[in-house]
């Protein structure tokens, strides 16, 4: 209470403060003229009187001063004052500010940038609630298999009886499908999110509008809309909830629309998933472990369950299944995991590098400052109110380098995510400087402020004020311990540049290697359209087979359409089906495996895959489903080295349908007769060798879903219109998934991430190379102006230029050989880890050598500057100023 | 600040005793520590303010402009309640301090 009202009563001073230096004028004055009255009476001279009061009362400016602290918030008005004077002193120096607001801005920006990706992608990509405990099932084969998993797929029956597991909270079943939206002029595919009743509860995000379904309503036919299906389709009208959407000519009453970062597998719609008792119907499973138990246990515990199903349906999951419990981001973490912490490592060397340059800065500039700092020490600021100062300047400096940052920051996001792989994070993932990145960013500032500002503050406030007085008080406060932190600086800054600029141009020859890759194919001017089968038609095989050469044909007549091939899944750079593979004159060899692809023969001239022996196989062998195949070079060589692989048989005792939703002929994983050997091309991924690939006739497997590879004349995405009304034409209710180019497949799945990494440190290292340049030039100006007079005397003495600015390139010297060495050190050091995280490699001599000696060249012109600058300074002038 | 021949914290307790008895301007003050100590208690006069500053932001004391008996215009100075309690107080701690010193100078 009573500090309270003291608190009160002081706020109240500060808008009477010239009251309050009124009043003390006033009263010292009556008290003077009394005492000097009283003196008077005692029988001194009126002269006498005044003046021995005015020396009994003391000094008048400390008795207003020390009343006048009386009623200050002694902290906060301290700190304003020491605000306003550091702004000033930040304000008379504009280029000193600007650039140590830049090296910040840029440092400060980039970490806040990044950081904000890393917590978007990969600490917080979920909205879902217990997003941490959320796992994904996958099932692979304990034998071989090459590390090859599925998602765990299971029936109603078996998905009932997990829910009794006692290391699962709650468990859902989802299948996402292409419906059509009929009822409208044309066919629409609407990815449809089927979802158990209990899964929309189980995410836990409440509807925007309307409601979400569970257990009680998942017997209607209801649906949910995604946030984005309701912007393109109902033009964001909440009115949408309670209309009517025709999926597969069956009205669903709207009775929700989700939030934007509800995006679980960018479905367009969620509708129940209606129970239909259908063994071979499966759906993918998830779960969130109860909390406490780990990944392993749960693997551990419901290992015995999945064997169990595997047991009573084994067509179903692969042999000998081994089931995987991984963390619903854990696809995105090993993709891209490794990426972004050696990006945020990055820049946080920069960071570094931008404060060592603001630090520098400090230091000298408090050097040219000591005159003032000593004149505040002498009339009584105590060390720990110089330090203050210079530190509150620091913060403010930091201040302004967090506000330009998060503006940086703020034009960085997009950038970053521009360039990022596409689909290469999760779907929820809200990418944004939000408040904990705000958050980061400041409290990087912060520490950063006090990281550059704290040991000049420290060194510049230890004055001894009789040397000041003394001698010159550049020369004392030049002094070697502070050129000796400078150099440090100095070296640190540039052994952090130089392995910054070997990880950029490591990662750029990376991604040069892979982008060289020999291809094998010809990715330009082929289009790709993928096409999904409505639910439940075209179930017999011939009618299918017959659409599918159909539609294949009627894209062949498009003008300017060369040639036009189908295939189920995998283009290359990536295969995706991978069957076991048995070879007929070589049953020893057992475990093998191939990716199989079904495709129509027309596929390698609309790929560009040339054909190197053999023949392809013709109509009549596709339209009967001829037991025939085309294998790849590696193929060839692996099994056959060196021999004819015409007329061999292979067989992939697999190559069956395995489920409801695939027609194959009988006969399909009978033995296959190699008739034609075709080129290579990368299968997986373009780092790593192509592997054996086998290619046969897509009728001997149907699947329900295809693609056509589309050669054409120009730009392929010209055609995509055309090709769409081709496809319509055959059937007006089949809808086309996604239109895509061979090329953005070659970009996302082989070198994306490669590019990525490569931008980024490139951006770094270009930053990194400007500050350490700044921070040269300033310390080499810095050293000049201290030996102006020397110089002078040198000069005077007759010397010659030339020779004077090599004196002060060789101070500098050894800090920027010292950082070289360090920078090679440090990219020895640190190859392990950038190793483990990305595929670039710091081992090269050439790469660090050419590396350091590149940024050796840029060092010494940043110091030829300033250097030659105090070589050419008149001497007379640097003599007689120094006289003064 | 207190000059060094005080006991720290003495200041305020004497001005408060001189106020004991009713408003004073701080020349009056200053002249009735001096007289009441017999001049061995002499303080810096410039110093006695920020003493009293201090005593009128923690509210023990509140100041309103009068005149003086010469006629002056001063600034008078009074204790509040607040004020007269912290006054007991000091004097019973200044006792005690001055009881426990005495002891110890007895007994050691």
């Amino acid at each position: 209470m009573n500090l309270f009202a003291e608190w009160l009563r002081r706020c109240r001073a500060l808008f009477q403060r010239d009251r309050l230096d009124q009043h003390l004028r006033e009263e010292a004055e009556a008290h003077i003229e009394m005492r000097a009255a009283e003196l008077q009476n005692e029988g001194l001279s009126p002269v006498e009187a005044l003046s021995r009061s005015r020396k009994e009362f003391g000094p008048l400016l400390r008795m207003t001063e020390d009343s006048r602290q009386a009623w200050q918030f002694q902290t906060v008005e301290g700190l304003t004052e020491d605000v306003r004077y550091g702004l000033r002193q930040l304000a008379k120096d504009p280029g000193f500010t600007a650039i140590c607001l830049l090296s910040l801005a840029l440092g400060i920006g980039a970490s806040t940038a990044v950081f904000s990706v890393i917590w978007g992608v990969l600490l917080h990509p979920y909205p879902y609630s217990g997003a941490d405990r959320m796992v994904t099932f996958r099932v692979a084969s304990g034998a071989g298999q090459n590390g090859f998993s599925n998602y765990l797929l299971l029936n109603e029956h078996e998905f009932e009886a997990l829910h009794q597991s006692d290391v699962l909270d709650a468990v859902i079943a989802t299948d996402s499908w292409d419906m059509v939206a009929t009822g409208k002029d044309w066919a629409e595919a609407v990815r449809t999110g089927k979802l158990s009743s209990n899964a929309l509860e189980y995410f836990g995000v409440p509807a925007m509008f309307g409601r979400i379904f569970n257990k009680s309503n998942a017997s209607e036919r209801v649906a949910v809309l995604s946030h984005r299906y309701w912007q393109s389709h109902y033009g964001q009208d909440p009115g949408a909830v309670g209309q009517m959407l025709q999926l597969d000519r069956e009205n669903y009453r709207i009775i929700g629309v989700m939030p934007p970062q509800f995006a679980w597998f960018r479905d367009d719609v969620y509708i129940p998933l209606r129970s239909t008792n259908d063994p071979d119907r499966t759906y993918i499973i998830d779960g969130r472990l109860k909390a406490g138990v780990s990944r392993k246990v749960a693997e551990d515990s419901l290992q015995a369950t999945i064997a169990s199903f595997a047991i009573a349906s084994p067509k179903r999951f692969p042999p000998d299944v081994r089931l995987k419990v991984r963390g619903m981001n854990s696809a995105v973490e090993e993709k891209l995991g490794g990426t972004l912490k050696s990006l945020f490592g990055g820049v946080l060397l920069l960071l570094v590098i931008g404060c060592a340059n603001v630090s520098i800065l400090f230091l000298v500039r408090s050097v040219c400052r000591s005159g003032e700092l000593a004149v505040r020490s002498a009339i009584g600021a105590s060390r720990f109110r110089l330090v203050r100062q210079l530190l509150v300047e620091a913060l403010l400096v930091g201040t302004g380098g967090c506000t330009l940052g998060v503006l940086v920051a703020n034009v960085a996001v997009p950038g970053i995510l521009r360039s990022m792989p596409q689909n290469s994070f999760p779907n929820e993932a809200a990418v944004e400087v939000n408040g904990y990145v705000l958050l980061f960013a400041v409290s990087v500032s912060f520490i950063t402020a006090m990281l550059f500002g704290l040991w000049p503050a420290l060194e510049s406030s230890r004055i001894d004020l009789s040397q000041v007085m003394q001698a010159s008080s550049k020369r004392v406060l030049g002094s070697s311990a502070r050129s000796r932190f400078n150099g440090t600086l100095i070296a640190g800054q540039i052994a952090l540049t130089v392995f910054l600029l070997a990880a950029a141009v490591e990662s750029t020859r990376t991604f040069l290697r892979l982008y060289r890759t020999p291809l094998g194919y010809d990715p330009s001017h082929v289009l790709i359209v993928s096409l999904q089968l409505p639910d439940g038609t075209h179930m017999e095989i011939a009618e299918r087979q017959h659409f599918f050469a159909q539609v294949r044909q009627s894209v062949s007549d498009v003008p300017g359409v060369k040639a036009v091939g189908l295939y189920p899944f995998g283009f290359p750079p990536r295969a995706e089906f991978m069957r076991k593979l048995e070879l007929y004159d070589q049953p020893s060899l057992t475990a093998q495996t191939v990716f199989a692809n079904s495709i129509s023969p027309e596929f390698f001239e609309a790929a560009g895959i040339p054909l190197v022996d053999g023949r392809l196989w013709s109509d009549a062998e596709t339209n009967r489903a001829g037991r025939v195949a085309i294998v790849n070079r590696t193929f060839a060589e692996r099994y056959w080295n060196g021999q004819s692989a015409l007329g061999r048989r292979v067989r992939m005792p697999d190559f069956k349908a395995v489920t409801k939703w695939m027609l194959a002929h009988p006969g399909s994983d009978d033995w296959l007769e190699v008739i034609g050997v075709v080129g290579d091309t990368p299968n997986h991924g373009l780092s790593e060798k192509p592997r054996p690939a086998i290619y046969v006739p897509y009728s001997l497997v149907l699947t329900d879903s295809f693609n056509l590879a589309i050669r054409t004349d120009g730009d392929p995405l010209d055609y995509a219109n055309s090709a769409r009304r081709a496809i319509q034409a055959v059937n007006a209710s089949q809808p086309v998934n996604e239109i895509r180019t061979a090329e953005q497949i070659l970009g996302d799945e082989g070198w994306a991430v490669e590019k990525f990494i490569a931008t980024l440190f490139a951006c770094f290292s270009v930053v990194a190379i400007a500050l350490a340049a700044v921070g040269v030039y300033s310390v080499v100006a810095f050293a000049t102006e201290m030996r102006r007079q020397e110089l002078g005397i040198r000069a005077a003495l007759g010397a010659q230029r030339l020779s004077l600015m090599l004196l002060i390139l060789h101070s500098g010297a050894r800090a920027v050989l010292a950082g070289l060495v360090g920078g090679i050190a440090l990219c020895g050091v640190a190859n392990a880890t950038l190793q483990r995280w990305t595929q670039a490699s710091l081992s090269d001599p050439a790469l660090i050598i050419s590396v350091s000696f590149g940024l050796l060249l840029i060092v010494v012109a940043a110091s030829c500057i300033p250097a030659w600058r105090g070589a050419c300074a008149d001497p007379i002038r640097a003599l007689r100023e120094n006289s003064d | 600040m207190e000059s060094p021949q005080f006991l720290p914290g003495t200041l305020y307790m004497l001005i408060l005793q001189a106020l004991a008895r009713g408003p004073l301007h701080g020349y009056a003050i200053s002249q009735r520590i001096k007289a009441a100590s017999a001049e061995d208690l002499s303080i810096e006069d410039g110093s006695l303010y920020p003493a009293l500053n201090r005593m009128l932001v923690k509210g023990w004391l509140k100041a309103e402009w009068g005149t003086s008996d010469t006629n002056r215009r001063v600034r008078l100075y009074s204790l509040t309640d607040l004020g007269r309690k912290q006054a007991a107080i000091e004097r019973q701690e200044f006792e005690r301090l001055i009881g426990a010193i005495q002891l110890a100078m007895r007994t050691v």
